[in-house]
This record gives structure tokens, sequence and C-alpha cells, in this order.
């Protein structure tokens, strides 16, 4: 039978979710049970799916390409993203009730939190390399940014860098002059291969800064789909030149989930030397065994991230990447993709950009 | 043993390399002084010239009777290895060198000097006023993607007695060296004039050194590996290239009604089973009529466990595997949204049937993924592969009647160069023009003689 939106169960639902992704409050197990509840009442599809393939394995990224499951089809769509459409064919659409907008933004707000808040509680000047959410409403990522500059940053200073015309070199350049001046910790976030674009630009204009201790740098998106990739460590090394940044993390996040992950150790694990990343009290990355579809405690699979900050979705997700487990938590590692082909044989994967 | 072949006039000793696949590795040597070798391939050359066409398809034969028995220690050693390299099954990789070395016994190999040069003397004299000379040297650059897959090119260009400098693959480096020491100890003639060695992709220095010594470039492997061949080739030298390939399936609903859906569907899983679908002649996809499609499917899924269980698949490592579960798990998606999709799929990664009434998003093959899309007709089914067309090389053709006649003719229009029977899609023979063109035919240079009294004795 299915739930509406305004059921009271669906309110209560959400009072525990919001306590489970702000405080840490509740037990995720009982929450996620409740989820995988919900998700066969709601969605036919993602029953029959989980029939086939086992209840709680994630829902495939490409689902979201044709629209996706959307448990509340009877709530009104507060907001919609569009996914980005790199890895593929065409761009999908999420749609957000009103409380799953709100988990969303407890969500990006407590892991921003726990993440971007230098210890000693000053508020850093937060520079998102995206543009402003009332720039870009239907991209997620400037959702999120927005509420990360407003929960962590600095009301004066932060500000997303992005424009009409790409980068506002000279509003970063007065931004980070001040807060040079002011000694006020820097939190740059943006894109992977953004910034390599970005310090390769200032580089070559001869500009560079030696940003307060305390700053630091977010990257987020990997390489996939470009034709120049970059080892993390060399990324690091130009930001160190650049903006004098000695801390550094990378960021995981996807339109079709909630909330973000961030790195959990400074261990090179991946091919590029991809960093794992952590969970949260609300979820994280697990990998699946390829062979047996299990989860891997060790090893390389198919990443699976579980969200309990998605409402107006199933809260598990197959993204699509290579995940390696290790004992700090699980190396994103580029796209499944088509696999390697052999020889003269060619799959169709690669002829129409992957399976996605 | 070693991975590479000299012949016995090569200098000893040489620049070892090692190939390894897992704990596994073998070792082989490369030529250190590349113009020792072209003078040596010249006086080689020579000696082959003199051996008569026939007696070279008598030594191939010989060869090949020796490796047709499965148990005959050269192929059970060459196949052990090629099982720890590919990870494909032994018998897999039997079945793949049976179909191979079936095409090089004395029939077919005359049956294709025949249909290309109308008669094999041609190559020893001139014949009726005619004669065909081949190259000198033939640098062949081959792909692993099928065991046994070299001796076709190989025993082509020994055919028109040309010399051969190999670059085997490291996929599957054992077959060329074992099957040249087997026909050492049958005809050295021919042995001694072949150089099979290895050297890395990003070796142009090598590749330069052997292409100076070759008026010949066969390469095989993908589209960017044989661009980079392509970009050395120069305007003296014969280029014969292999690039990828795409093939596809298709079936109609007479042709259902004529051999019933649980033989179609044999016919599909073995197209789809052999090589583990990793040949470019593999389809990716079967296109059949949607009265039949759903039928077919559900015999398939029997069928392909049939093939699993007589010829196991081979391991697949965790990159591959991931991108296997991927597949399915997208198709399993697909299949809970919509009745006209449904997946079967054994317990592990052994096999999986995906009915669909797309080509795409699905996609995707290797690995025993037999993909079934339903369609309305033949004609819809030659509209779903016109995207392909560029790189369509076979198509296995489950049409009857005048219909056959007139889809395998728009498929050739579309770019296919094979038109077979479902079943039969991975056994090409020799006498196929490989890839469309006369393979041996476009090795050789014609003189005929023309307006001379002497032209009756010729």
């Amino acid at each position: 039978m299915t739930v509406a939106h305004d059921d009271p169960h669906v309110a209560r639902l959400f009072d525990r979710m919001a306590q489970l992704v702000s405080e840490g409050v509740g037990d995720p197990r009982d929450v996620q049970e409740e989820l995988v509840e919900l998700a066969i009442a709601n969605s036919p599809d993602v029953a029959r799916y989980w029939k086939q393939v086992g209840v709680g394995v994630g829902v495939p990224d490409t689902a979201y390409k044709d629209g996706g499951p959307h448990l509340f089809p009877d709530a009104p769509a507060v907001r919609v993203f569009r996914t980005s459409g790199t890895t593929g064919s065409g761009r999908g659409t999420v749609r957000y009730s009103a409380l799953g907008l709100e988990l969303k933004r407890l969500a990006i707000e407590a892991q921003a939190r726990r993440h971007l808040r230098p210890d000693d509680g000053v508020r850093p000047v937060v520079l998102p390399f995206v543009p402003s959410e009332e720039a870009a409403p239907e991209m997620a990522i400037a959702f999120d940014m927005g509420r990360v500059a407003r929960s962590c940053g600095d009301p004066e200073l932060s500000t997303a860098v992005v424009g009409p015309n790409g980068v506002d070199f000279d509003l970063l350049a007065r931004r980070l002059d001040t807060a040079v001046a002011e000694g006020l910790p820097v939190v740059l976030i943006g894109a992977t291969f953004a910034f390599v674009n970005i310090c390769d630009a200032l580089e070559a204009q001869g500009k560079s800064w030696r940003l307060p201790p305390g700053s630091r740098l977010f990257d987020g998106g990997g390489f996939k789909g470009r034709s120049r990739v970059m080892r993390v460590d060399e990324l690091r090394a130009a930001v160190r030149r650049v903006f004098g940044i000695e801390r550094h993390a990378n960021i995981f996040g996807m339109t079709e989930l909630a909330n973000q992950l961030f790195d959990s150790a400074d261990t090179p694990v991946g091919p590029l030397g991809e960093r794992p990343k952590g969970s949260h009290p609300a979820g994280g990355p697990k990998v699946r065994d390829p062979h047996t579809r299990e989860y891997l405690t060790e090893g390389t699979g198919l990443l699976e991230i579980t969200d309990l900050s998605l409402l107006d979705r199933p809260h598990v997700l197959l993204t699509g990447d290579l995940g390696i487990a290790v004992p700090e938590g699980v190396a994103i590692a580029g796209r499944v993709a088509g696999g390697a082909s052999r020889g003269c044989s060619l799959t169709l994967d690669e002829m129409t950009g992957g399976a996605e | 043993m070693s991975v590479s072949w000299m012949p016995e006039w090569a200098p000893v000793g040489g620049v070892p390399f090692t190939l390894s696949s897992g704990p596994h590795e073998w070792r082989g040597v490369r030529p250190v002084d590349w113009a020792v070798i072209g003078a040596g391939l010249e006086t080689a050359h020579r000696e082959l010239r003199r051996l008569p066409v026939r007696r070279i398809v008598a030594a191939v034969d010989a060869v090949v009777d020796l490796w047709a028995k499965r148990d005959f220690a050269a192929r059970r050693a060459t196949v052990r290895d090629a099982a720890r390299v590919t990870g494909m099954s032994e018998e897999t990789i039997d079945r793949a060198l049976d179909a191979e070395l079936g095409n090089l016994r004395t029939e077919p190999l005359l049956a294709a000097l025949t249909r290309d040069l109308g008669d094999p003397e041609v190559l020893d004299g001139f014949t009726g006023g005619t004669t065909a000379v081949g190259p000198r040297t033939v640098l062949a650059v081959f792909s692993g993607n099928v065991p046994g897959l070299p001796a076709r090119s190989l025993v082509r260009a020994l055919l028109v007695k040309a010399t051969v400098i190999a670059k085997v693959p490291a996929r599957e480096p054992h077959f060329t060296a074992a099957f040249l020491r087997t026909l050492h100890d049958v005809e050295p003639v021919l042995a001694d004039a072949v150089v099979a060695t290895y050297w890395d992709r990003d070796d142009e220095e090598t590749l330069e050194a052997a292409l100076g010594h070759a008026d010949a470039v066969i390469a095989y492997g993908g589209d960017q590996a044989c661009a980079a061949i392509r970009a050395k080739v120069g305007p003296h030298h014969l280029y014969e290239e292999h690039s990828h390939k795409l093939s596809f399936g298709i079936v109609d609903a007479g042709y259902v009604d004529r051999h019933g859906p649980a033989e179609v569907a044999r016919q599909i899983a073995a197209d789809c089973s052999d090589f583990d679908q990793h040949a470019c002649l593999s389809p990716q996809v079967y296109l059949v009529h949607e009265q039949h499609a759903r039928a077919v499917a559900r015999h398939l899924a029997e069928a392909m466990r049939r093939e699993a269980r007589d010829s196991p698949p081979g391991t697949i490592d965790a990159q591959d595997a991931a991108v296997l579960q991927h597949r399915r798990l997208v198709a399993e998606w697909r299949a809970a949204g919509s009745e006209r999709s449904e997946v079967w799929a054994s317990e592990g990664l052994e096999w999986t049937v995906v009915l669909d009434d797309a080509l795409t998003p699905l996609s995707g093959a290797g690995n025993r993924v037999a993909r079934i899309v339903s369609v309305p007709d033949v004609a819809a089914a030659v509209d779903a592969m016109r995207p392909y067309a560029e790189h369509l090389q076979n198509v296995g053709l489950g049409v009857v009647g005048e219909e056959f006649r007139r889809t395998a003719r728009e498929l050739a229009t579309l770019g296919a160069s094979r038109v077979c029977a479902p079943g039969a899609m991975t056994k090409a023979s020799m006498v196929w023009r490989h890839d469309g063109q006369p393979r041996i035919a476009g090795l050789v240079r014609w003189c005929d003689i023309e307006l001379h009294p002497e032209l009756e004795t010729s």
C-alpha cells in the first residue's frame, strides 16, 4: 500500500532521519529498514528490482536518466535538479519534495560542519567554484555549496566565484587578498578539473597567494570524461604552489544523492592516488563484490552509496563507479564504463559512450 | 618455452623480454641487430620462393595434423599457458583452436588460394600467361582476443612466399612460437622464414626497425593501435588492417517457425559463448522478431547454461566482473520497469541473457552476455544496426527465402563483410574475404605476359 507524503508516518520518519542526519542520534539500521519498506510500498519498480537482485541493492544511476523512481509522486516537487549528463545518453532529473529538500539541506550542512569548520571555530571565507544557486537553480552542487557557505562561511566574504562567463578571477583575487590581509582561513571548493584549469591560468598570470593557516581545498568530480588526467598529488602540488594551501580533501557528490562524502584518510588507494571516503552517521560508501553482489570489506567492485538523508528516492544508489574497499573506507576509482576492448573486438559500450 | 621464435640462422641471444599474467611469467628475445635480421630474411626468402605452393600447403597441413590432436604436447602446453593469460577455460581455447586449425587443412587452403588467385600454381611461376608474386617480408602485428588467430595471417603470408616478422600479442603470446616450432620440424625452410617476437606498444624504435625490413604490413587491434601503425606505414608498404569491428545477429519469424525456438536458441548460445564472446565475430546483440523474442530468450537461458557446462567460461578479473555485474543490474532495473524486458542469469557471472525492446541504453557484450532485442520486422533490425555501419563486420542472419537474399544484400551494402547462419558466427572459413577483402590476392602483385609469341608456352 502506497504511503502518501502527508502521511503522519512520513512525518515521523522525517523527524528520525533529521535527527540522525544532523546530530547522529538514532539507529541507522532502523531508519534504513523503514526506508526499504517505504521504497517497496511506493515504487513497484523498486519492489520488482529488489525481488530479482536482493533487497537493498543500489538502484543504478542510469535509472535517473529516464526520470527514475520517485517515492512521492503525489507530493509537489519544490525543486528539480538535473544530472550533469556528462557520462552518457542525455541528462536526467531528480525531484525533491519539501521534506526531502529540507533533509538534503540538513545533511549537507551537517557534513560541512564536520569537515569544513576549522578547529578554532573561526568562520572561513568559503569560495565555491560553482555558479550561485540563483544563477543555476537546477544545479544540485550550486544548492549544496550555497548551504555550505551559509552554514560554515564568513557571511560577508563567502561567495560563489563562477559567473556567467566562467571563473571571475578579479572577484577571486579580491577575496583572497582580503582573507590574507585579515588572516582569515579560506575554503576553496570546486570541480577537480576546474582547479587544474584555474591553477594553470593563475600560474600563467604569475599570481599566487599564501593563504592563512587553516585554509583548505576541497575538489570533487575527478576526471571522468576528461582527456587529461592528473594524479591527486600532482593537483595538490599545483594548488600548494598557487594558493599556499596545505590541507586538501576530495568530496564525492552526485545529483542523485542528497548528501556528500568526504575523504576519511590521507592514504593513496585508487589508481590516481584517490583517497578513501568515509561513512557518516547517516550512510556512506560500500563496495559490492562484482561476482556475488555481497559487500566487500577489501577489494574492488561496484560502488554503492547509502544515503539516509534521501526521502524522495531509494536510499541506496549504484553510482556506476568502481570502488576499492580498504579499512579506512572506500576509494572511488573511476567509472565502471564498458570494459577494455580486446584486439579488434569492440563492444557497444564503447560505441555509445558507456552503459549509461 | 620461449614465446619468441628465432630462425636457425639468427644470431644466438638477443634482447630478453618478459610477459606476465598474475604469478606467471613467459620469456622471449627480441633481435639486437635488425640489419642482420633483414639480411637473414632476404636469404630465407630466396629459399622460400623455391618451395612450390602445394609443398607449403602440405607442410601446413602436416603441422595442423599434429596440432589437431588435443593431446599433442605442444598444443596442451600452449592451451594451458593461454588459459593462464587470457583467463579463458582450456575447453574454450581448445574449441577456438579446433576452429582456427580446421581452416588450415589442405582442402580449405587450396579453396582459399583458388578463390583468390584462380590457380594456386600462379605463385610458382607463369601459368596461363600470368604469375603472382608475394611481398618479400610481411610485418604482422597481432592482437590476442582470439587464441590461434595469428595462424590465419601467418599462413596466408607463407602461402604467397613472404617471410614474416610477427609481433606476438601480449594477451596470447604462446601460440605463434609453438606453432612455428612444429613447423620447423616439418619444413624448416618455412619456419626459418619467420621471426616472431614482442615489443611494447610505445617502443617505436623497434616498430620502425621492423618496418624498415618489410614491404607489407598486417595490423590487428583496436582503432588507436592500428592508427599508430598506419601512421608509420610508407607509400611503398602494402597495408592490411583489421581494426575494431562489431557483429550482430538477426532472426525473423519464418526462421524460428522453420527451426523452432529451442534450436534457434542453441545456435545463438553457441555464437555468444565461443571465445567467451571476445571475438570481433561474436554477436553484440541478436535482433529477433517480436513474435518469438521472448520464447527464444527463455530457451536461450537454458542453452547458455548448457554451453557453460560443456565449455566453461573463463575467469574474469575484478574490473571486467564489475562491468558485467553493472550491466546485469542496469538490465535488471530496466526489466523491473518494463514488461517487455527480462533478465535470466546464472548464480555467478557465467552467463547472462537479456531481453529488451531497445538496443540502447542497454549496451555491451563480452563474457557471455546474450542480448535479445525484439524488433517488429527485419527492416527494423537492419535499421537498428545502421548507426554502427562503419564498424559492421559479421551478421548471423536467421532469415529464409527471398527475404534472406534481399536482407543479405542490404547488409552487404550497409558494410557487413560476412553473412552466415546463426550458430556459425565465430566459425569464419579461410575462404571468407576477411573484413571484406581477398587477403591472399591482396598480398600479391601480378605479372601478365601479353602480346608475346612465347605466351602459348608460358
